[in-house]
């Protein structure tokens, strides 16, 4: 064997074989389920990005309620 | 030698795009490797009708996957590794390789353009897949892998799970086993065209 396996003769007659294509209707079955896939993962992740929306509002009020909480008491101690 | 005709740089727009959920990306990826991972699982299994379900399981897999794929994933490797595997996990629940060698039909996607190449073309690319579905399976898959899709042994190496110096030496019995079979001297390196 050459130390190059893809400069083999042989090899280049494997390279040399015809192409093999399954046929259409597979084709468009498996595009088809892969696109329902991806969307699928695509809707999943939007309400996801909406719940991070929500958490940071939530956050937002608590740091509000707690400012508001904080400056009570500092005026009751005065 | 094969070629996905997709240059690295391009690779890896495709593996952001696919991570992103992009179907283009997708659709790019299964151009340019949908054929090629059909031939190597019809030329392993050598029933197109299971290679097609191979290869739809082959897809399925990998847009699961798609999210949690590295960024400098090399997607034909990826794609290889993965149809190979379910190609181990297939024989093992099936005992197919104790079956004749089946008729190994052909879609070619290009012809020859005289009858005269047609027949010519036809006949030797006949002797040569007979010879190839003839080899033991790890030692097709090594020729397939290699000499058909155009994977560096290394490459061939990782997809099938063993070191790279054990893909040499099944590369090396495979092309012993295979010349044997076409009637093809490894001193003089010719192949007899003849029956």
């Amino acid at each position: 064997m050459t130390n190059d396996p893809i400069a083999d003769p042989l090899l280049t007659v494997l390279a040399g074989l015809p192409p093999m294509q399954p046929r259409e209707s597979h084709g468009r079955r498996v595009r088809h389920r892969c696109h329902q896939m991806l969307a699928e993962r695509r809707s999943h992740r939007e309400p996801r990005s909406g719940r991070l929306v929500d958490l940071m509002a939530v956050a937002t009020a608590a740091l509000y309620l707690a400012a508001v909480v904080s400056e009570a008491v500092r005026l009751w101690v005065e | 030698m094969r070629s996905s005709g997709v240059d690295r740089e391009t690779e890896l727009e495709l593996v952001r795009g696919l991570r992103a959920g992009e179907e283009a990306a997708f659709d790019a990826i299964y151009a340019a490797f949908n054929a090629r991972l059909f031939g190597f699982l019809a030329r392993l299994t050598r029933r197109p009708e299971i290679a097609e379900e191979l290869l739809e399981e082959t897809w399925l897999r990998f847009v699961r996957h798609a999210e949690r794929l590295e960024a400098d994933t090399h997607i034909g490797a990826w794609l290889f590794t993965v149809a190979r595997n379910l190609h181990v996990s297939y024989c093992r629940t099936r005992a197919v390789e104790s079956e004749a060698i089946g008729g190994l039909s052909l879609w070619p996607a290009r012809l020859p353009e005289s009858p005269f190449e047609v027949a010519a073309h036809n006949e030797f690319d006949r002797r040569v897949e007979a010879a190839l579905a003839a080899l033991p399976v790890t030692l097709r898959e090594a020729l397939l892998l290699v000499g058909v899709e155009g994977l560096q042994p290394s490459e061939a190496a990782m997809v099938c799970g063993i070191t790279a110096e054990a893909m040499r030496q099944r590369l090396r019995r495979a092309r012993v086993l295979l010349a044997e079979r076409l009637g093809y001297s490894l001193s003089t390196r010719r192949l007899r065209t003849g029956a």
